[in-house]
């Protein structure tokens, strides 16, 4: 090889821009050659040289600036794929349906001709307004995030299907009434009272549920199972609220209020508990 | 502090798909070169600053056309690289000096030799000296030859990657790297070799 083309592979072996086969000739055309071997080392001083331009920091005000733009239309676009107007529709038809199909098959409700309308309208508004929320919550895009919002719905409504299912195999009315028939279950009503084995199983009706739903979202888990947990729990218990206040006319205050707290602990308890377990699944725990 | 190790192509899919937390790891891996990219072509802060938002606007707006067939920074190089030959187009800067080194080189090299290779032969240069002119000479270089010289030498890309950041090939950017630091030796001489 010349000389002359020689000097092009000289700059390109500084650039680090030179093949295995290139690097050869190069070597291989330097070991006889004294003045390229001259020009190689006044392009490495110039090279080397070159370094005293150094970089300099951008000012912190001009990147401030651009990154907090950036992120503002990137919550802006969040919130708008949330809350399209199609999805809100979408989410509103299937808040009235779910609470619709909700009300048909609570099972222990009495007629509807024995619930006041007020307790009704009510209930039924609130449950339209829960399921909807928890509709929307699962139509969202999912975005990487502390939690994953869409799982949350989804462990509320599939929560919510899974409770409603125990309770049509298994009622809380139909334990009670067991429990007061068996020498074990009258002993145990003794010890805790009514009160206190509502509290149970309202904890237990909440809690298995979430649990017993979690293998099924452990594709749908951010980086806080607690966080998510916890919001997949108050989610349950919102759901949850207006079917016990539909049953609940024959019953106590304190009998009521027990069942409450106790459906509040175990969606609190249940909610982490399965996000925890449906991470383990994922292995997305860290 | 960033909790992220992924690659860059990762990040800029989770950033595709709405993470603020991906963006905020790409921006600061390459907030840094973008700035100096615009800087030692340009010269000019507000110029260069100007660039640096509007790479990153780009790059925001684009992102739902990313695809990870493309290195990231090959992507955002060549955004940077289209918006800095607007802005030449736009000043339509040609450097004199550049245009003798690359034109008529032997000529020049004889100049050099024959003055000593220096004007003032007691001058010492401070660093801050020396980059500055470093830096005019650089700028003096032909588009061309700058975007390739540049990129290799202070962005540490590879020829195949400028090739098509550039829109070039990789024979044809190491032509031009070579011109540019035969002009920049030509241009600098013995200041450089005092470092």
């Amino acid at each position: 090889m010349r000389c002359e083309e020689i000097e092009g592979l000289i700059t390109a072996s500084l650039a680090g821009g030179l093949t295995g086969e290139e690097q050869a000739v190069l070597q291989a055309h330097l070991k006889g050659c004294s003045a390229c071997v001259a020009k190689l080392r006044e392009m490495e001083r110039t090279w080397n040289a070159l370094d005293a331009w150094r970089d300099e920091e951008p000012p912190i005000l001009l990147t401030e600036a651009v990154k907090g733009q950036i992120l503002r239309e990137l919550a802006a676009e969040s919130q708008a794929r949330v809350f399209t107007p199609a999805r809100l529709l979408m989410g509103a038809a299937l808040g009235v349906v779910l609470s619709a199909v909700a009300m048909f098959f609570l099972p222990g409700r009495p007629a509807f001709s024995a619930i006041s309308p007020t307790l009704l309208l009510s209930c039924g508004t609130f449950w339209a307004g829960v399921f909807g929320f928890a509709s929307l919550l699962t139509l969202r895009d999912q975005a990487k995030g502390l939690v994953n919002w869409r799982g949350v719905g989804l462990a509320g409504l599939l929560g919510m299907g899974a409770s409603m299912a125990l309770t049509r195999s298994c009622s809380v009315l139909t334990i009670i009434e067991v429990c007061r028939r068996t020498a074990w279950g009258s002993t145990v009503l003794d010890t805790v009272g009514l009160e206190g084995a509502y509290f149970l199983l309202g904890a237990l009706y909440a809690a298995a549920p979430l649990m017993a739903v979690s293998p099924f979202l452990r594709k749908r888990q951010a980086s806080r199972p607690l966080v998510q947990g916890l919001a997949s729990g108050a989610l349950l218990f919102a759901l949850l609220m207006p079917a016990i206040l539909l049953q609940c006319e024959p019953f106590t205050a304190g009998v009521v209020t027990s069942w409450i707290v106790g459906t509040l602990v175990g969606s609190l308890i249940g909610g982490p508990a399965g996000s925890w377990a449906a991470s383990r699944l994922a292995g997305a725990y860290t | 502090m960033s909790t992220f190790s992924g690659t860059d192509e990762e990040l800029m899919l989770s950033y595709k798909a709405g993470d603020r937390a991906a963006f905020e790891e790409l921006f600061s891996r390459y907030k840094s070169r973008i700035y100096n990219y615009f800087l030692r072509h340009l010269g000019d802060w507000a110029t260069a600053e100007d660039l640096f938002q509007k790479t990153f606007l780009r790059l925001h707006k684009a992102r739902e056309r990313y695809h990870p067939t493309a290195a990231f920074s090959t992507w955002i190089y060549t955004i940077a690289t289209n918006l800095l030959r607007d802005e030449s187009a736009k000043l339509k800067v040609r450097p004199p000096l550049a245009a003798i080194a690359e034109e008529k080189p032997a000529e020049l090299s004889a100049v050099t030799l024959q003055a000593g290779d220096r004007a003032n032969p007691e001058e010492i240069l401070s660093e801050g000296e020396l980059r500055k002119r470093i830096a005019t000479a650089v700028r003096a270089l032909p588009l061309e030859q700058r975007e390739a010289f540049v990129l290799a030498k202070y962005e540490g890309r590879g020829c195949r990657e400028i090739a098509n950041i550039v829109g070039s090939t990789e024979g044809a950017v190491k032509v031009r790297i070579h011109r540019a630091v035969k002009a920049l030796r030509i241009s600098l001489g013995e200041f450089a070799y005092e470092m």
